[in-house]
C-alpha cells in the first residue's frame, strides 16, 4: 500500500505553486506543514485528482490520480468545502456514500454509525444549514471515512473544532493511520507531532524537509527554524 | 451503472430545492393558462335593430360560448355546391366598392372598401351576438381557398376543388418542393375521401390548444434556462465540487444522474404548462373535435388525416420532445460557460436569436428548411403549411421528423456536455 507522488508540478499562470514534489508515502500519518501560501493545500488536490498537475504523476498501488480505482481508495477532506443546504446530515452522508459506491443498506449502516462517531447522532434529520461550523466540520470528517479509505487526504481536519474534539479527533485519525495512508495537513503544529510519524515541511511549492520524527522533540520550534524565525500567518 | 437510481433521486431532490425552480414555473404555468383565457376576457359592443333596440355590451366568452352552437346544425353535412351556396347566401358575398373624392386643393383620391351585400341573416350577428353564423367556418374555408373576388352565388364544388389543386400547385413552387416530395403530398390528396364531409367545431379549445403550443414551447425554453443553467456551477459556487470530484462515482455515473435529472425537470415543467394550456382551452373554448378534412387539403402539410385534437395532441407531444432538447442545450451551455450567469446570458440569447430569426429564406432551401426544424423554431410562423419534407429512405413530414432529429440533438448535445465535463478538473 503505497501512495507514488512522481515530480508533481502545479503552475497558475506565473506561479508555480508545486515545484516537481516526489513522494512515497506507506500506512501511517504524515504530516504536512509549511506557511499560508506554501502549496500544501494544491499538493493534497493535486493528490485526490481535484486538480489537473502541469507535470507529474500521483498513483496509488499503480492506480492513477483519474482512474475510478484510485477514487475508490479515496477519503479527502477539503479545506473550505460547502454543503446542501437543504440536505439533512444523513441525507448528505447517504447522497457521498452512493458517490462512493457503497449499496443502499452499507450507505445507510455506515452513515448512521459515522454519525454516532462523530457526535451527531441526534442531528441526524436535521438540515445541514442549522448545523453549526463545528458541526459541519465533523459531518465533513464522517464523509472522507464512508469508504474505509486506504487513501486518507485531510485538510485542516480540526480547524472549527473545540478543543475536545480536537483531541478526540486526532486520536481517531492517529488509528486510521494504523492501516491506512493519512496526509495530514494543518496548522497546529501540536496536532502533527503528538500522530505523525513523519513530517513533511513545504516552502514555495516544494518540499525542504522530509522525515520521521520522534514525539519526543520540540516540533515547532524546528519548523520555526526551517522559516529562519518567520512565524506562519495562518 | 454504480449507484446510478440513487444518485438520480438525490439530483432531482437537489434540483426541487432550487426556489428559483418553483417560482418559474409557478410564473410560467400561469401564462401557460392564461393564453387561451385572453381570447375570452374583455366585451364587445353589439349592434341592435335599426331603432337601437337591443343594443348592449357582450363578453367575448359568451360569444364563444355561443359561437360553439353555430356548426351543429352543418355536422355530417356534405361539402358540395349546395352548401357552398347556402353560406354565401347566408354570409353574403363580398363586394368592393370603390370611392372617389376630390379634396380642398383639388386633387383627385379614392379608396376602396370591401363589404357583404345581399346576406339573409345579417353578416355580423346572430339573435343579437356578434358570431360567424352557422355557415361560418364553411364560408372562410371555402373563401381563403378562391379568394374574395370569386364568392359568387354561382360558385360550384368543382370550382372550389380546381381552386384547391391550383393552391396545391402554387405551394409546391412557393416551397420550392422536389417532384418525388410533390408526388407524395398527391398520394395523400388523392388518400382523402371527397366529397369532404363537415364533422364538429374546429375553432373550441383543441385549436387554440395546437395554435398556442408553439408560445409555450418558447415557454419551456425559458424554463429551462432558469431552472437548469446553474445545475453544474452551483457545485462549484456550494464548494462542493472537490467531494464530487474525487468520489469513485463522480465522473460518469454522477453526470449521467444529473443529466437525466434536468431533463426530467425540463420534460415535468413541459407536461405542466401544457396541462395548464390545454385545461383552460377545454374549460372555456370547449372539448369538442373536429375533423379537419377541409384544411388538410388546404394545407397539405397536416399530412395524415386527423381531427383538430389528434393535431393538438401531435403538437403537445412534439413540444415535450422538443423540452429535451432545450434542457439538454441549456445544460451543455452551462457546462461549458462553468458560469450559472453566463450559461443563462448565453442561453437566454441563443433562444431570443431563435424567436426574432423565425425563418430564413427560401432562397437558401437546405438551411432554410434545417432553420425550421430547430426546436425553438419549429411552429414559428405557422408550421402548418410548411409542406417540406425531410427524405430519409421515404419521406417524413415536419411532425415526423423534428421529434426524431431533436431526440439525435439530445444525444449528441449529451456527448457535447459529457466531453466538456471530462475536462474537469482543468485547471
Amino acid at each position: 500500500m503505497e501512495l507514488v507522488v512522481d515530480r508533481l508540478s502545479k503552475q497558475f499562470q506565473s506561479k508555480l505553486a508545486v515545484d516537481r514534489v516526489s513522494l512515497r508515502l506507506s500506512p501511517g500519518v504524515t504530516g504536512l506543514l509549511g506557511p499560508n501560501g506554501a502549496g500544501k493545500t494544491t499538493l493534497m488536490r493535486l493528490i485526490c485528482g481535484v486538480l489537473r498537475p502541469t507535470a507529474g504523476t500521483v498513483t496509488f498501488d499503480g492506480a492513477d490520480v483519474s482512474a475510478e480505482d484510485y477514487r475508490a481508495i479515496l477519503g479527502y477532506l477539503p479545506q473550505d468545502f460547502g454543503y446542501y443546504p437543504d440536505f439533512t446530515g444523513l441525507d448528505f452522508l447517504l447522497y457521498m456514500a452512493a458517490l462512493k459506491g457503497l449499496d443502499k443498506a452499507a450507505a445507510r449502516r455506515k452513515s448512521l454509525g459515522l454519525l454516532d462517531m462523530v457526535g451527531l447522532g441526534d442531528a441526524a434529520k436535521k438540515k445541514v444549514r442549522t448545523y453549526s461550523g463545528g458541526m459541519r466540520q465533523r459531518l465533513g470528517i464522517a464523509q472522507a471515512l464512508l469508504n474505509d479509505p486506504k487513501l486518507l487526504v485531510l485538510d485542516e481536519p480540526t480547524a472549527g473544532l473545540d478543543p475536545r474534539e480536537r483531541v478526540r479527533f486526532r486520536d481517531l485519525i492517529a488509528a486510521l493511520g494504523r492501516d491506512s495512508v493519512v496526509l495530514l495537513s494543518t496548522h497546529i503544529v501540536s496536532d502533527v507531532e503528538h500522530i505523525a510519524g513523519r513530517v513533511l515541511i513545504m516552502k514555495a511549492g516544494q518540499i525542504v524537509h522530509d522525515g520521521a520524527w520522534d514525539a519526543g522533540e520540540d516540533l515547532e520550534k524546528f519548523y520555526l527554524a526551517q522559516f529562519g524565525g518567520e512565524e506562519d500567518d495562518g | 451503472m454504480g449507484n446510478f437510481g440513487t444518485l438520480y433521486r438525490f439530483e432531482l431532490k437537489k434540483l426541487l430545492h432550487r426556489k428559483m425552480l418553483w417560482a418559474a414555473l409557478a410564473i410560467l404555468t400561469a401564462v401557460s393558462a392564461f393564453l387561451p383565457a385572453s381570447t375570452v376576457i374583455g366585451k364587445m359592443y353589439v349592434s341592435g335593430d335599426a331603432t337601437g333596440q337591443g343594443d348592449r355590451w357582450v363578453s367575448l366568452y359568451e360569444i364563444v360560448q355561443r359561437k360553439r352552437q353555430d356548426p351543429a346544425g352543418l355536422d355530417g353535412r356534405v361539402l358540395d355546391t349546395e352548401l357552398i351556396r347556402e353560406a354565401i347566401a347566408q354570409q353574403g358575398i363580398l363586394v368592393e366598392t370603390t370611392t372617389s373624392y376630390t379634396d380642398d386643393n383639388g386633387n383627385e383620391h379614392s379608396f376602396t372598401v370591401t363589404h357583404r351585400d345581399g346576406s339573409d341573416a345579417g353578416p355580423w350577428t346572430l339573435d343579437g351576438y356578434i358570431t360567424d353564423g352557422q355557415y361560418g367556418d364553411v364560408y372562410y374555408t371555402v373563401w381563403s381557398i378562391v379568394g374574395a373576388e370569386n364568392m359568387r352565388s354561382d360558385l360550384t364544388v368543382e370550382d372550389y376543388y380546381a381552386a384547391l389543386d391550383a393552391r396545391r400547385e402554387r405551394n409546391y413552387a412557393l416551397w420550392g418542393l422536389s417532384d418525388g416530395a410533390k408526388a407524395w403530398w398527391d398520394e395523400q390528396a388523392a388518400e382523402l375521401e371527397t366529397p369532404l364531409t363537415l364533422t364538429g367545431y374546429p375553432d373550441g379549445g383543441w385549436t387554440e390548444i395546437a395554435q398556442s403550443a408553439y408560445v409555450v414551447n418558447i415557454s419551456i425554453f425559458l424554463f429551462a434556462i432558469i431552472a437548469l443553467a446553474g445545475l453544474w456551477p452551483m457545485e462549484r459556487q456550494r464548494r462542493t465540487e472537490a467531494l464530487i470530484q474525487c468520489a469513485r462515482y463522480g465522473k460518469t455515473p454522477l453526470y449521467a444522474a444529473k443529466f437525466l435529472a434536468g431533463l426530467t425537470a425540463s420534460l415535468v415543467g413541459a407536461v405542466c404548462m401544457t396541462a395548464a394550456l390545454a385545461g383552460t382551452s377545454l374549460v372555456l373554448l370547449g372539448p369538442e373535435d373536429a375533423a379537419t378534412a377541409v384544411q388538410q387539403l388546404m394545407d397539405p402539410a397536416y399530412g395524415a388525416p386527423m381531427t383538430v385534437r389528434e393535431l393538438a395532441l401531435t403538437v403537445c407531444g412534439v413540444y415535450l420532445v422538443a423540452s429535451l432538447v432545450h434542457a439538454a442545450f441549456v445544460m451543455a451551455v452551462s457546462l461549458c460557460t462553468r458560469g450559472g450567469t453566463s450559461a443563462m446570458a448565453v442561453s437566454f440569447g441563443a433562444m431570443m436569436l431563435f424567436v426574432w430569426v423565425s425563418a430564413l429564406p427560401l432562397s437558401h432551401p437546405w438551411l432554410s428548411q434545417v432553420w425550421s426544424l430547430l426546436p425553438a423554431v419549429f411552429g414559428a410562423g405557422g408550421f402548418l403549411s410548411d409542406p417540406r419534407l425531410v427524405h430519409i429512405g421515404g419521406y417524413l413530414t415536419g411532425f415526423q421528423a423534428a421529434p426524431l432529429l431533436w431526440l439525435g440533438m439530445t444525444l449528441c448535445l449529451a456527448g457535447l456536455a459529457w466531453a466538456r465535463h471530462r475536462r474537469i478538473p482543468n485547471k
